[in-house]
């Protein structure tokens, strides 16, 4: 009697690898996303943290920092409206060093030295400038992992020396940052101004050289942003830096400009010269790489998501702090 | 053979997962010309970038024009992939834009230059100049149009 040799038939095998192909198929696009997931996770954690930042600062210093101070770049301002006489370009993320584990680094800062020398329409000229910004250049420079997006590539430093973006005449700009504090745009001229023109219902949680406290949110923490996301890569300016306030880098405005603008102007011949997907068209735009909208640290301390097909009225009225109107879904 | 087979379902399986679809954007109507002057307190201002911005009900993505030193603007704008003279009829949010460099100059309007690498700021009155601000519209008929629009600089 022959002995049967023991073996898989044709059929078996080919049914044994359709249910592999199937897996593959289910699974293959899933491990594609799930780097970038991860990313956006991190992002996410990033923002996360600092929430937990402000809350902290808030509850010691009653108030919330300014996003930026003495700024000297501006027009509108100077000594004749009420500004200071030196000014310092300091930044509000320098006081929320120690509450991101940062007290080393926050030791190193010399309050009475400036962060940078920008200056640019005339309030002030460079022999204003309080101290010698050279000397706080070793902390402006330095990289924090928390303030920067994994998915974004672009350049980390402003790497020219100039009066608009640089620490000084000799050291470029300092190290740069994804999120920045929810502003109005018009404080690059406006510095001292700011709150005169704006009205009450117009402003947003952080200003120049002005703070305020979480009862001044008054359509409530869940409904108003602190912190936005932006790229660190811009058309019609320069993204912001963390420790120094520079020619408009002075925060996120969410009400001017929709999520992810590319195009600077409408999307006529005009314009398409410098379209890029990727590269924000104007400064203090938010935006993201992770596709379709970027992430915005609301004023509870949540981090939301947000399309970029937002509802125009929903974002303008999560910026301002105490418009009065309904929020709605988002 | 069965690698063969293997390997041919794995590739088939790629190439189906890597095709997404792309959106075709909708053609729009087509544009009619478009015509007027700017003047700022009563004088015609030229070098100003004007601007078209669609609002929900019209279509296209908007147009723009520069004007002369007789304050005069022409708009263009974009169709499909084609540059057409004017706009599609629709209303619109109307922006005037001029940036001044810090020594006082104009920068030309069809400069490449990011205005802020300048230190450029706008010389036009926030009401005008901003997209959220602006008090300008103009509704485009379907037979064009010409819209003049008299600011003032207080």
């Amino acid at each position: 009697m022959r002995s049967r040799r023991s073996a898989f038939t044709l059929i078996e095998l080919l049914v044994v690898i359709a249910i592999i192909a199937i897996l593959i198929a289910l699974l293959l696009p899933a491990v594609q996303q799930a780097r970038e997931a991860a990313r956006r996770s991190q992002c996410k954690n990033n923002l996360k943290q600092i929430g937990i930042a402000l809350h902290n600062y808030h509850d010691t210093h009653r108030v919330f920092p300014p996003s930026r101070l003495n700024v000297g770049f501006v027009g509108w301002g100077g000594v004749a409206q009420g500004g200071p006489t030196r000014y310092t370009n300091a930044s509000g993320w320098t006081m929320l060093l120690p509450f991101i584990e940062q007290a080393n680094l926050y030791n190193l800062y010399d309050h009475n030295q400036a962060a940078s020398w920008s200056y640019v329409y005339g309030a002030y000229s460079p022999s204003d400038v309080q101290g010698d910004p050279n000397v706080n250049y070793q902390v402006v420079k330095t990289v924090l992992q928390t303030l920067l997006c994994p998915s974004d590539p672009n350049d980390k430093f402003y790497n020219s020396s100039d009066q608009y973006y640089s620490v000084s005449a000799t050291n470029p700009g300092g190290a740069r940052t994804n999120y920045d504090f929810n502003a109005w745009y018009g404080e690059y001229y406006y510095q001292h101004y700011t709150n005169r023109y704006l009205d009450s219902r117009d402003r947003a949680v952080f200003s120049t050289s002005w703070s305020t406290d979480i009862a001044a949110i008054r359509d409530g923490t869940s409904n108003t942003a602190l912190i936005t996301e932006t790229i660190r890569e811009v058309w019609n300016g320069v993204p912001p830096a963390w420790g120094h306030a520079h020619h408009v880098g002075i925060g996120i405005d969410l009400s001017w400009y929709p999520i992810n603008t590319w195009t600077y102007g409408p999307n006529s011949p005009a314009y398409l010269y410098m379209r890029k997907q990727g590269r924000l068209a104007n400064w203090a735009s938010a935006g993201s790489l992770h596709v379709g909208g970027c992430h915005v640290l609301l004023g509870d301390g949540s981090v939301r998501f947000l399309s970029e097909n937002i509802d125009t009225a929903t974002r303008v009225n999560l910026h301002k702090m105490a418009d009065g109107n309904v929020l709605g879904e988002f | 053979m069965i690698v063969r087979f293997f390997s041919l379902s794995v590739i088939l399986i790629g190439l189906a997962a890597g095709c997404g679809g792309g959106i075709e954007k909708a053609p729009v109507a087509g544009a009619v010309p478009v015509t007027g002057t700017v003047t700022l307190d009563g004088k015609p201002v030229g070098g100003c970038r004007i601007i078209y911005f669609p609002t929900l009900s019209s279509q296209g993505d908007g147009a723009s024009g520069t004007t002369d030193s007789a304050g005069k603007y022409e708009l263009t704008s974009l169709l499909g992939n084609e540059t057409a003279i004017g706009a599609p009829p629709g209303s619109y949010k109307v922006v005037i834009s001029r940036m001044l460099r810090p020594d006082g100059t104009a920068l030309p309007p069809d400069s490449q230059e990011p205005p802020m690498m300048s230190g450029a700021r706008e010389s036009i009155p926030i009401k005008y100049s901003d997209f959220n601000a602006t008090q300008l519209s103009a509704t485009v008929a379907s037979s064009g149009g010409t819209f003049d629009f008299e600011i003032k600089s207080k």
